[in-house]
């Protein structure tokens, strides 16, 4: 059965928000280290490079130039060693957003209303070892959003999904969907949807659960009591969440012609990774 | 808030009846005090239901208006049935003067005032004996429009009051206040034990605003209080009647210091030319 069966055949299902074995004995945080970093790239790549989304990388890696940015954060879903799943969050800066491409109109409208934005990017979700898929991007998500919302202070989460997965999101958190769909390079020309979450309705929902006033299972799902640990977590985290220049020079040498979409300026000599780190 | 009526803390707050536009509230209008009869029929409510509580002595005129009252920035919110005054409240913006309750619970506001919070208090809330059965009804639409007056007109961050022991129950179960955690005597009432201050986070009810205006509600009492209809139908009336919701100076002369003669009238149009 495929992902998307298993997607549709669970939506609505409550045990999405219900924690399993299955799902607790998976770690999800911020990309730390160039081996989560790498491990992020790779799943990404093998899981695009299954859904025809982009031909083979010699380097077995997909990332890109957002990629490079301190405020950019890679989020993660990990048993163990093993990467399960992974999402990026990009925040809005002179390069614009990875979407601009595709719904660049739509964005810069938001900009001229004076609306913060970021991205939730290169979703990918591997085998979850017995987890519900559904539930490991739900969650993956759900840091994003929290992080968007909470500590870079967004004001709309935006990204792009196939048309397949046109009522799925919506279903999950209250999105708003750009008017048309739009061919997008970046996942070989497929047509691709834009969504939007309001960022500030986010924060409102905490205030209101903090409050004890819920708006039913999906708004304490995300809202709720975990996502003050979740928050604490996530700060936690932060200084640790960018690679280091030399750190990025390794992994773009190895990505191969990635590296090329890089200034040279930007690997300026330095000590080795593992001196800086120390 | 000094409440002049017993019956409605001794209720569960499940009665959706309390909340639904039915016969209960039929015929029920609330809204900012905006002609002089206003504001005469809701001063005298507040002297009588207290006088009648032994919350204060009678006064010769009738009626009880303090210097708060004199402020632009106080609304006077009225709830008439039949025509008839049938309850008040009164909502008062902080200020040089302070608050009222700041003769008890100046400590507890000056620490939100440190934490440059702008405040207000509903005070004078006095629903009249021929409207019990309407007064749990009555008194949700008075502190729905004094919620929404303070959160999208006035722009305060804090609602409080001074809540009667008896009551307190009554309105923890209408909103989740925040208590101030000590009880003070309130000296301009007399005869009521020591009493609670309640806050009201006005962030959480733009917040309730926000998320009823996407369909994501906490319950059907917050979207009687906060829901879009709610907000759409006080937010016109308000605007409709904020310019006329102050009285003239003339009119403040006459309720001090009565003169012989008809009380004072205005029209709309009076009020309303430029």
């Amino acid at each position: 059965m495929s992902a998307a069966h298993r997607e549709r055949r669970s939506a609505g299902a409550a045990p999405w928000w219900e924690e399993t074995p299955a799902l607790a004995s998976l770690d999800f945080g911020l990309a730390t280290t160039p081996r989560d970093f790498e491990g992020a790239f790779r799943l990404l790549h093998d899981r695009y490079v299954w859904r025809g989304y982009m031909a083979p990388e010699a380097s077995g890696q997909r990332l890109g130039a957002h990629n490079l940015l301190p405020s950019t954060k890679v989020i993660l879903a990990r048993s163990g060693d093993r990467m399960v799943g992974t999402v990026t969050l990009v925040e809005d800066s002179c390069l614009g957003l990875p979407m601009d491409e595709a719904f660049g109109a739509e964005l810069g409208r938001l900009r001229e209303r004076g609306c913060r934005l970021a991205e939730a990017a290169s979703l990918a979700v591997g085998r979850t070892e017995g987890a519900s898929g559904v539930a490991v991007v739900v969650r993956l998500l759900r840091l994003a959003i929290l992080y968007a919302a909470r500590i870079a202070r967004r004001d709309r989460l935006c990204f792009t999904v196939t048309p397949r997965h046109r009522d799925f999101y919506p279903r999950l958190f209250p999105m708003r969907r750009f008017k048309e769909s739009r061919t997008y390079r970046r996942v070989n020309a497929a047509q691709v949807l834009g969504l939007y979450l309001d960022l500030r309705l986010v924060r409102a929902l905490i205030r209101m659960e903090r409050a004890g006033l819920s708006t039913g299972p999906a708004g304490r799902f995300l809202c709720g009591p975990a996502t003050s640990e979740i928050t604490t977590r996530l700060r936690r985290d932060l200084p640790r969440t960018a690679l280091t220049p030399a750190e990025w020079a390794r992994v773009f040498a190895e990505a191969g012609p990635w590296a090329d979409a890089v200034p040279a300026a930007f690997f300026a000599a330095g000590p080795e990774p593992a001196e800086q780190r120390r | 808030m000094t409440v002049a009526t017993s019956c409605a803390a001794r209720r569960p707050l499940s009665r959706a009846v309390w909340w639904t536009d039915d016969e209960v509230s039929a015929g029920v209008e609330v809204r900012l005090a905006r002609t002089f009869a206003d504001f005469d029929a809701a001063f005298r409510l507040v002297h009588d239901q207290y006088v009648r509580r032994g919350f204060v002595a009678a006064e010769p005129s009738g009626r009880r208006v303090g210097a708060h009252a004199l402020l632009p920035s106080t609304k006077v919110l009225i709830a008439t049935a039949d025509g008839r005054a049938a309850g008040t409240m009164t909502v008062i913006e902080d200020s040089r003067l302070g608050l009222p309750m700041d003769m008890a619970f100046t400590r507890e506001l000056d620490r939100l005032r440190a934490r440059e919070r702008r405040l207000a208090e509903t005070s004078a809330l006095a629903l009249a004996p021929p409207c019990r059965r309407q007064s749990a009804a009555i008194l949700i639409r008075l502190f729905r429009l004094a919620a929404l007056y303070l959160t999208t007109v006035a722009r305060a961050d804090d609602m409080c009051f001074i809540v009667h022991p008896r009551h307190q129950g009554f309105y923890r179960s209408l909103f989740p206040f925040e208590q101030f955690p000590e009880r003070h005597a309130y000296a301009p009432i007399k005869g009521v034990p020591p009493s609670t201050g309640f806050r009201a986070d006005l962030r959480l009810v733009r917040a309730i605003v926000r998320a009823e205006r996407l369909g994501l509600s906490p319950g059907p009492l917050y979207r009687f209080m906060f829901g879009p209809a709610a907000l759409r139908d006080v937010t016109r009336q308000v605007r409709r009647d904020l310019a006329a919701s102050t009285l003239t100076p003339h009119e403040w002369a006459w309720l001090f210091a009565p003169p012989d003669g008809p009380t004072p009238a205005r029209s709309a149009d009076a009020i309303e030319a430029p």
